[in-house]
């Protein structure tokens, strides 16, 4: 936010769900701001898929992979939804293709 | 640009002619050690803001200032213990430096228990050598920090706090740092604080300065929280509006070890005050807190580095900081959880107000998170004073600058009330107030 | 239906559950009551099969077979389903995708077409009015920022659309107003039948006013402490649990 950036708004968030145990993430946002009128928020977390979730799901007669794919396109989809629709198609499918294998 | 910054200070061309002075001067291993650190400084020089974790604070002002080393005759404490209204309480070991120098007639050790040693680090040298040495070789080994290399080549007395195993040290434990020199004098006190398993520890370390003279305070300290220890921790900077303050702790934490650290920086024209904490034992703990007020063109720096490498530990941040005038904040936060650092819970919260319009806050979190099975989370934010907060305050009665102050204690509260302790509490109420009292902007 | 002898289990390396008996036949509805920590909520989540709840004595049997075999999900899709006292958010998964996955894993696994989106639509809009459900909360994210009411009736809306044979309600009247208990109520008792057998959770009796049960049983420190019909509810509304599991622990 520089100096002259009057009544600004600038709210972040930036969420990473790990999936199996040899993936990282690392979020190292700058937030710089030179206006006191502008305000700014940042947040981010970076967590696995809770247990309590994946109970919920394989109670419902889920498999541990349709519930990890389940909760995974849920996780995306809250930004996905933001898309212009062929972008949103795309993306959808590379979520679908990146879970594959990934629990086992 | 360059990354570094080269500076030609007075005191590092003398280092030879200096050294004969120097705590544990003729032991071979210190000896050796400065020397060693002292061409890493020269080679590291200061770094610029080219350097990422100084993007956001610079040297050069302080590389162009002619500091020479504190010494016994750069004058003794002059400091009237009294008028610093806020420090200290009445029943607590103390120990005083001035300007650097031990100061035995202000210190005040009641009797110790077995199994503690409260001392400055000269005589801990002399006394209890091989209980030092470890630690000091292991600190000045370990990387390539100018500033550290620097104090570790200059080092003079500091604090040395020994607990052995299973004591608890009820007393609660004062480092006052004390500086009003006469002309711009660097100051490199080395501290040690070892807490054996199991044992309990207090202290409370205060920097106030005051004085028109440049003065720059480099101070090191080094934490061991043995297994099941726990070290609650506090600091104070009030330094004069003339001093550079640019201070590291290094903690690392055996298996549910506890560390406890509180930050209070309001003073000195330039800080920074870095803080390292390692939990390398399964289980541990570390809880970091504090608060940075600024004003006029004060430049405060906190950077903290949470290092999670084995599994189950908790690491807890909440910083908040008050920037008035033409100030500027700097938070950098750093959580890192290493592939063995499974079940770790990592959270940091960084909450700025900006009460003028010429305020600067510049936030970097970090989380590097190399492990699945965790939970870590960073929240920052900036922002002044809520206009309708203000307007309800004012429509119950109070003036503008009343209201004002009202939300600003408020808004610093949360962090004041983590502290356990009344006493201290009471004494960072006082420094609130007045800060306070000087006077906000009025734009 | 489903056999539970001198079932013993440990969660948090503290012993929870300590020799329950328990047999339930087809059709029939069973009440536990029992005051906070008494086991209640441990009961339910070892039937379901939750991780960390560990059997460490005894068995259950359900429909003849050992049911601590099976994994959550195998359990599920024979049929057994547990509403949570404290229904999961699940950000970003509409309820209708949660739904169909859920209703087509237990469809696949009895050898059925799975359900194409609408046909879906179509088997959700049968069950959905009687609970008073509306669309826009099938499409908001599964219980993310439903009230109290809602996700109860959420979890009734599953249990309608998974037909189980044998439903644990795990305090399914908590945080719910009386308009609101009565909704639910009614939900369970339509999903009353002779093949299909409940277990009701419950602190208070009041819920039972609404689903009336063929049994109650009271349970304490981990044990079924006193056994009867419905009118053993009554009693304990009147004389409260003291009397019974003082006496029990002395």
């Amino acid at each position: 936010m520089q100096g002259k950036a009057e009544n600004s708004r600038n709210f972040t968030q930036c969420d990473s769900l790990l999936i199996g145990d040899k993936c990282g993430a690392h979020t190292v946002p700058y937030i710089e701001v030179k206006n006191r009128s502008a305000k700014v928020e940042h947040e981010a977390t970076t967590s696995k898929i809770s247990d309590d979730q994946m109970m919920y799901c394989q109670q419902r007669g889920m498999s541990a992979e349709e519930a990890v794919a389940l909760i995974v396109n849920g996780f995306c989809k809250e930004v996905l939804q933001e898309l212009p629709m062929e972008f949103a198609v795309e993306a959808q499918k590379l979520v679908g293709i990146s879970l594959e294998g990934s629990v086992g | 640009m360059s990354r570094q910054i080269i500076a030609e200070f007075p005191f590092v061309e003398r280092f030879d002619e200096l050294s004969a002075e120097f705590p544990g001067a003729g032991l071979d291993w210190l000896d050796t050690m400065r020397r060693t650190s002292l061409d890493r400084f020269n080679r590291l020089a200061l770094p610029s803001t080219r350097v990422e974790a100084w993007k956001y604070t610079n040297l050069r002002e302080l590389a162009k200032t002619p500091f020479e080393m504190a010494e016994a005759s750069s004058g003794s404490a002059s400091l009237d213990l009294s008028e610093q209204a806020a420090m200290g309480s009445e029943s607590a070991h103390r120990l005083v430096f001035a300007n650097g120098i031990y100061n035995a007639s202000l210190s005040r050790l009641e009797t110790l228990p077995d199994g503690v040693i409260i001392t400055n680090l000269e005589d801990a040298l002399t006394t209890h050598g091989s209980l030092v040495r470890p630690h000091l070789e292991r600190l000045s080994s370990l990387e390539e920090d100018a500033l550290l290399a620097l104090n570790t080549a200059f080092m003079m007395n500091g604090y040395v706090v020994i607990v052995e195993e299973g004591i608890e040290v009820g007393t609660p434990i004062e480092l006052l740092f004390l500086s009003d020199p006469s002309s711009p004098t660097s100051i490199h006190p080395r501290n040690l604080i070892v807490a054996g398993a199991e044992s309990n520890a207090k202290l409370t370390e205060w920097h106030v300065g005051s004085g028109d003279s440049d003065y720059w305070s480099n101070p090191v300290t080094e934490v061991v929280v043995g297994p099941e220890a726990a070290v609650s921790h506090r600091k104070v900077q009030r330094e004069s509006a003339s001093a550079f303050h640019l201070a590291q702790t290094r903690v690392s934490l055996a298996g549910n070890a506890t560390y406890t650290g509180f930050l209070m920086s309001a003073g000195a024209r330039l800080s920074r005050c870095e803080v390292e904490a390692r939990l390398e034992g399964d289980g541990a703990n570390c809880e970091l807190d504090g608060i940075y007020l600024a004003r006029d063109h004060q430049h405060s720096d906190i950077t903290t580095r949470i290092a999670h490498t084995e599994p189950g530990g908790n690491s807890r941040q909440v910083f908040k900081g008050v920037l008035d005038g033409h100030s500027h904040g700097v938070f950098q936060g750093q959580v890192s959880v290493s592939p063995d650092a499974q079940r770790t819970d990592g959270h940091q919260l960084n909450k700025t107000l900006l009460l003028s319009e010429g305020a600067e806050i510049d936030t970097k979190p970090e989380l590097e998170i190399c492990a699945d099975d965790v939970k870590c989370s960073h929240g920052a934010t900036a922002g002044q004073l809520d206009e309708l907060e203000l307007f309800y305050l004012r429509s119950r009665g109070l003036d503008a600058e009343e209201a004002r102050q009202v939300l600003i204690r408020a808004f610093i509260a949360e962090v004041v009330e983590s502290v356990e302790e009344g006493d201290f509490q009471d004494q960072l109420n006082t420094i609130i107030d007045d800060w306070l009292s000087n006077g906000l902007s009025t734009s | 239906m489903l056999e539970i002898k001198n079932l013993h289990a440990r969660v948090d390396d503290r012993d929870v559950l300590n020799g329950i008996d328990l047999s339930i036949s087809a059709g029939e509805v069973h009440a536990i009551m029992g005051p906070n920590g008494s086991g209640k909520s441990t009961l339910a989540y070892v039937l379901a099969g939750r991780d960390g709840y560990e059997v460490t004595e005894g068995s259950i049997h359900y429909q003849g077979n050992d049911l601590l075999d099976l994994a959550i999900e195998e359990r599920a899709r024979e049929g057994i389903f547990l509403a949570f006292q404290y229904p999961v958010e699940i950000p970003g998964v509409a309820g209708t995708t949660f739904l169909r996955t859920a209703v087509n894993s237990l469809r696949k696994h009895r050898g059925e077409k799975e359900f194409d989106a609408m046909q879906f639509v179509k088997y959700v809009r049968e069950k959905q009015s009687e609970l008073n459900i509306t669309d826009d909360m099938l499409r908001r994210p599964v219980n993310v920022g439903f009230s109290g009411g809602e996700k109860k009736r959420n979890e009734i809306l599953q249990m309608a659309l998974l037909e189980p044979k044998f439903a644990v309600l795990d305090e399914t009247d908590s945080g719910l107003d009386i308009d609101a208990l009565k909704t639910v109520a009614d939900g369970v008792n339509t999903l009353r039948d002779p093949n299909r057998s409940m277990l009701v959770i419950t602190h208070y009796q009041r819920l039972l006013d609404y689903i009336v049960p063929d049994f109650v049983h009271v349970l304490a420190h981990g044990r079924i402490v006193k056994s009867g019909g419905k009118e053993l509810a009554l009693e304990l509304e009147k004389e409260g649990y003291g009397a019974l599991t003082g006496t029990q622990a002395a």
